[in-house]
């Protein structure tokens, strides 16, 4: 079985958004044990790490569509996570990032989303997705500033104040 | 149990429907004179939500919530692509209704694979769990070709410690020994090995 091989594979120019391999796990685990978490359900013990890990890849098999891992092209190191979610309890799929330590402020998690938001728009059906921030999380609403996207609406996800964030439509071929 | 939205719980459609479709057919599916097992559908989260978010689900993760149980449902179903084996949906043969789940799974603390099972409510009593585990034994050590096969079983966990038994499988004490250190507090996990086939 190589579930991975059947993940659509992008590439960027610094970035090749692919499937999970078990080597990924020790960047993803040491991402959501720290602080930089906080805004993503962390920070998570490494047991709590690997249920999630598989969890990303299950998202997968469930849905046809989830989260890629981020392979920076220059050190072959996994750089974050930036794909579609789409939670129990949640009002819609969302375009997810999560950017792991010492690949932040160099535009990645902007041209991740970018081919993210291409790909949902012209392969999964998905044009003007949505994405949830937290409210403290002030670099995300930049980057999704950058995006383009706007604050539409403030919800609760499963009890905790949120903000939705409107990308804009891409342009789709028919 | 009611929730206030279903559109997440039904099956995808166009391409990711597609997706999904591929990625489930690497899913062997294993047939027994009652049951089908196949791999995990969206659909089957509510029943599996079900089952783990109430009393039944004490022994198998027990999820809090079922934002916990969705996690659990995603890890088992996840387990797959990295490890080439995972959890089945167990269903009637004949009207399709989910009746539980079994899985070969790789947990963390778990120090070799692991056969688990779990089934409803309306299936209790009947052999269900019996006869989809022994199906899914028999793969695990057939074609699969599993190194070993035990199942972790709380202590306390009665029902399942008679099915481990009936399955044939025993008690382990130098595997209890080596997962003792590092079970939480309060926790006390049996282990029982199943046999491997002859010639293996």
């Amino acid at each position: 079985m190589s579930l991975p091989a059947s993940v659509p594979v992008i590439e960027t120019e610094d970035l090749i958004l692919r499937g999970y391999r078990e080597q990924d796990f020790e960047a993803f685990a040491r991402f959501a044990a720290s602080d930089r978490a906080r805004f993503v359900g962390g920070p998570r013990a490494r047991y709590d790490s690997w249920r999630s890990f598989m969890a990303g890849i299950g998202h997968w098999s469930l849905r046809g569509y989830g989260m890629w891992m981020l392979e920076h092209r220059e050190t072959s190191e996994a750089a974050g996570r930036v794909g579609v979610i789409y939670n129990d309890g949640w009002h819609e799929p969302e375009l997810g990032w999560h950017i792991y330590d010492g690949f932040e402020g160099r535009g990645y998690a902007y041209q991740a989303c970018r081919a993210a938001r291409r790909h949902a728009a012209e392969h999964l059906g998905m044009n003007s997705i949505m994405s949830y921030i937290a409210p403290a999380n002030t670099r995300s609403v930049r980057l999704a500033e950058r995006l383009g996207c706007w604050h539409e609406r403030d919800v609760e996800l499963l009890g905790t104040p949120c903000q939705i964030w409107r990308h804009p439509s891409e342009q789709v071929s028919a | 149990m009611t929730h206030p939205t279903s559109f997440h719980e039904t099956a995808p459609s166009g391409p990711t429907a597609d997706l999904a479709a591929r990625f489930q057919a690497l899913i062997p599916v294993l047939e027994t004179d009652r049951l089908i097992l196949r791999a995990p559908r969206i659909e089957d989260f509510d029943g599996f939500a079900t089952m783990v978010c109430g009393e039944r689900g004490t022994y198998f993760g027990h999820p809090g919530t079922r934002a916990d149980a969705w996690q659990g449902f995603m890890q088992i179903t996840g387990t797959w692509a990295l490890r080439g084996h995972g959890a089945w949906a167990v269903t009637d043969r004949a009207t399709g209704t989910l009746l539980g789940f079994v899985q070969l799974g790789a947990e963390p603390g778990d120090l070799e694979p692991e056969l688990g099972w779990i089934v409803s409510a309306e299936a209790e009593g009947k052999g269900i769990a019996h006869e989809a585990a022994e199906a899914v034994r028999a793969h695990a050590l057939g074609a699969f070709a599993l190194p070993s096969l035990v199942s972790y079983i709380d202590a306390r966990n009665t029902r399942s410690c008679t099915l481990a038994d009936r399955l044939g499988a025993r008690r382990d004490p130098a595997a209890e020994a080596a997962i003792a250190g590092l079970q939480d507090d309060g926790e006390h996990c049996v282990v029982y090995r199943h046999q491997m086939p002859e010639g293996r």
